[in-house]
């Protein structure tokens, strides 16, 4: 379009360096510091109040009938003590009066070691930053499948953090191996190799079996991330490649690609998050779950965008970027919190409405004791907020607020995932404290620093991209 | 929510330009409207990107009208649900409390419902598209095909009639016409001729 000014596209290199690289690695180191702090914290008091707190775990109301004794069964160290529990389990057992017709608490746990909340805390913040990851490839896939130009000028944001996948995914395949079968009721229950009809045999873990089970878990967790790493490091390529030869030929085969990839996609997230995040509660499942995974990682994904984005134009890069452009992010992040919203409340609703007991259970958790600070927080920093806050358009476009909104959206979904995990894993060893803080610290400050690094080894314009005229001339009118 | 300077007065002047190049068409609307002249309102066959800003129109009260069908959409469920659930005849479903977390599904339908017919009717309203309404502006038959229309008010003499023409003409229209009586099948339309350009 000839009407108005004239814009020059010329590339910009950004450098890394001063204040956001002191600032992430500053982060990131006490983010250490306290996670080492967390960690003895944690383990003083798990030795100090250990017995009680056995005690007061035995007598929650979710699973007064069956309750497991911790038991560390992978180790072969420990298989002495396998064998004393295992008699332990026989006196508590589940199966021995109604054996068929038993209706098992949804929350049929172990007691948990103290280490599990540390490898439990790494694990949602792992997954966490692999969902978020891969909704950045997801978000550079988008543009092309839609033929969407308004991005274009930020296209190398979502880039570079896609080049993170294999962080995340490394992490979450660290902890399953290392500490799963803690965190994990099924892992725990699948060790323990029991038939049908023997005390503490699960009618429901053990028809999910097929698909429960460590070996296709595993496979799924290493296949998974792998796929993705592949398209995004076959997308970036391209991408990358295009900035020097220019054309059409490329960003044809990068849209078959990007088909490809949010096609496989679908599919491949609900998969990771049924495995990683649904089995926590492993006798549990929701139907919309991996959708209301997505829409969470997918809102948090475009708070990361915009934070950078409103960085970047601060720091005097990404001129071409203007009101424009991060009206439109604030549009998304405001479509897309409603979005959240009704996928929690179609899913609240139902269980609730409902009322079995085995569905419930798990809101049960949620909304009482620790977490109900939580449960409340999640609706008002996720949906109130957000909701009110970007409703206006002068809001939207203003640096300011759409900062603090990006915060309380990127706090709100960290506490939505911690929810999500929680419970589940270690009901009752719950908390926050410099634990969490640091770990979630840690992982902050890596991410700044990994991205920003990224995005300074290339070039900040996809300069030959066909739509780089139309996204710098974006207008979302009066 | 109406802009009454959007009706064409049946007294007022009117000269338009028709014009076949969007590019050269967006300037035009752009220079006019720089000049302080009313522009009365653009005639495109498909939305034109840039022209809201070029003819200096003012940003759209629909979002306001938008928030307040949600609300009356919102007080309307709520009152609905009050009366029936918990008011006159207070049914318990399921054990569940007669006000509460049951509501959220109508409460949530019946904003989107107002919100959406609100809307609609605004958009028919200020677009009158109403029943029985003969389009008053119909410039040019290929308005609607592939010719854009510039209506700009020249009563109010705040541009020269020649210099106006000949700014639409230097802008690239194809005809510039003035037309005093704006009925439906009673107008009169006076051809401008093409100003002489001495080289």
């Amino acid at each position: 379009m000839s009407h108005g000014h004239d814009i020059h596209i010329h590339q910009e290199n950004y450098k890394f360096s001063g204040k956001a690289k002191t600032l992430s690695l500053a982060l990131l180191l006490i983010g250490l510091v306290l996670t080492v702090i967390g960690i003895f914290m944690v383990k003083n008091e798990d030795s100090h109040a250990a017995p009680a707190k056995h005690a007061e775990a035995t007598h929650q109301p979710a699973a007064p009938a069956a309750h497991h004794e911790a038991d560390m069964h992978n180790g072969e160290a420990h298989a002495t003590a396998v064998s004393n529990h295992e008699s332990d389990i026989n006196l508590h057992g589940v199966g021995l009066e109604h054996n068929d017709e038993q209706v098992y608490p949804v929350s049929l746990e172990h007691a948990k070691p103290w280490y599990t909340r540390v490898y439990l805390n790494i694990l949602l913040n792992g997954y966490f930053l692999l969902l978020i990851t891969v909704c950045g490839l997801f978000f550079f896939a988008l543009q092309y499948v839609a033929n969407a130009g308004w991005a274009t000028v930020l296209i190398r944001i979502p880039q570079a953090m896609s080049t993170m996948i294999p962080v995340g995914a490394i992490i979450v395949l660290a902890i399953f191996l290392i500490d799963g079968s803690n965190i994990y009721h099924w892992v725990h229950y699948e060790h323990q190799h029991l038939v049908k009809g023997d005390p503490g045999f699960d009618k429901i873990l053990d028809n999910k079996s097929w698909f429960l089970n460590s070996k296709l878990a595993l496979g799924f967790l290493i296949c998974i991330p792998l796929i993705w790493i592949l398209f995004g490091y076959k997308l970036r390529g391209m991408s990358y490649r295009e900035d020097s030869e220019g054309g059409l030929v490329l960003f044809r085969r990068s849209i078959r690609f990007s088909a490809a990839f949010i096609f496989i996609f679908a599919f491949t997230l609900s998969i990771l998050s049924w495995v990683v995040v649904m089995s926590v509660d492993a006798h549990w499942y929701s139907t919309i779950f991996s959708v209301y995974n997505w829409a969470t990682a997918w809102v948090s994904c475009i708070a990361i965008i915009t934070l950078f984005v409103l960085y970047l134009k601060r720091n005097g890069y990404l001129t071409l970027v203007t009101d424009e452009h991060i009206h439109d992010l604030g549009k998304f992040m405001f479509a897309f919190t409603i979005f959240w919203t009704y996928l929690w409340t179609a899913q609240f609703l139902l269980i609730w409405y409902a009322n079995i007991p085995e569905e419930s259970i798990y809101y049960y958790h949620r909304w009482q004791g620790f977490f109900k600070i939580s449960w409340f927080a999640n609706l008002v920093m996720n949906f109130l907020i957000p909701f009110l806050v970007l409703m206006t358009r002068n809001n939207k476009r203003n640096p300011k607020i759409l900062t603090f909104v990006c915060i309380v959206i990127l706090l709100g979904h960290w506490n939505d995932i911690y929810l999500m995990f929680t419970p589940g894993a270690i009901d009752t060893q719950a908390g926050i404290g410099p634990l969490e803080i640091g770990i979630t610290m840690t992982f902050v400050g890596g991410f700044i620093y990994w991205v920003l690094t990224a995005l300074s080894k290339k070039g900040l314009l996809a300069v030959k991209h066909p739509y780089i005229e139309e996204s710098a001339h974006h207008d979302v009118g009066v | 929510m109406i802009d009454s300077k959007l009706y064409i007065d049946n007294n007022k002047t009117v000269t338009y330009g028709i014009f076949e190049n969007p590019d050269k068409f967006l300037d035009t609307v752009g220079k006019v409207h720089a000049k302080g002249v009313h522009i009365i309102d653009c005639y495109t066959p498909y939305p034109l990107h840039g022209i809201d800003k070029a003819m200096g129109l003012k940003r759209s009260l629909l979002p306001i009208g938008a928030f307040i069908f949600g609300c009356c959409g919102f007080l309307t469920a709520f009152s609905l649900q009050y009366y029936m659930m918990t008011y006159d005849w207070p049914m318990v479903i399921g054990n569940k409390p007669t006000i509460g977390m049951s509501w959220v599904p109508v409460l949530f339908e019946m904003s989107i419902l107002f919100t959406a017919f609100g809307l609609a009717f605004i958009f028919f309203f200020r677009s009158k598209l109403l029943h029985g309404k003969m389009p008053s502006e119909r410039f040019d038959f290929r308005q609607t095909d592939d010719r854009m229309v510039v209506a700009i008010a020249t009563d109010d003499r705040s541009i020269d009639k020649t210099e106006l023409s000949s700014m639409l003409f230097n802008g690239g229209a194809v005809i510039v016409k003035e037309r005093t009586n704006h009925d439906y099948d009673d107008f009169t339309d006076v051809e401008i001729n093409r100003p002489v350009q001495y080289n």
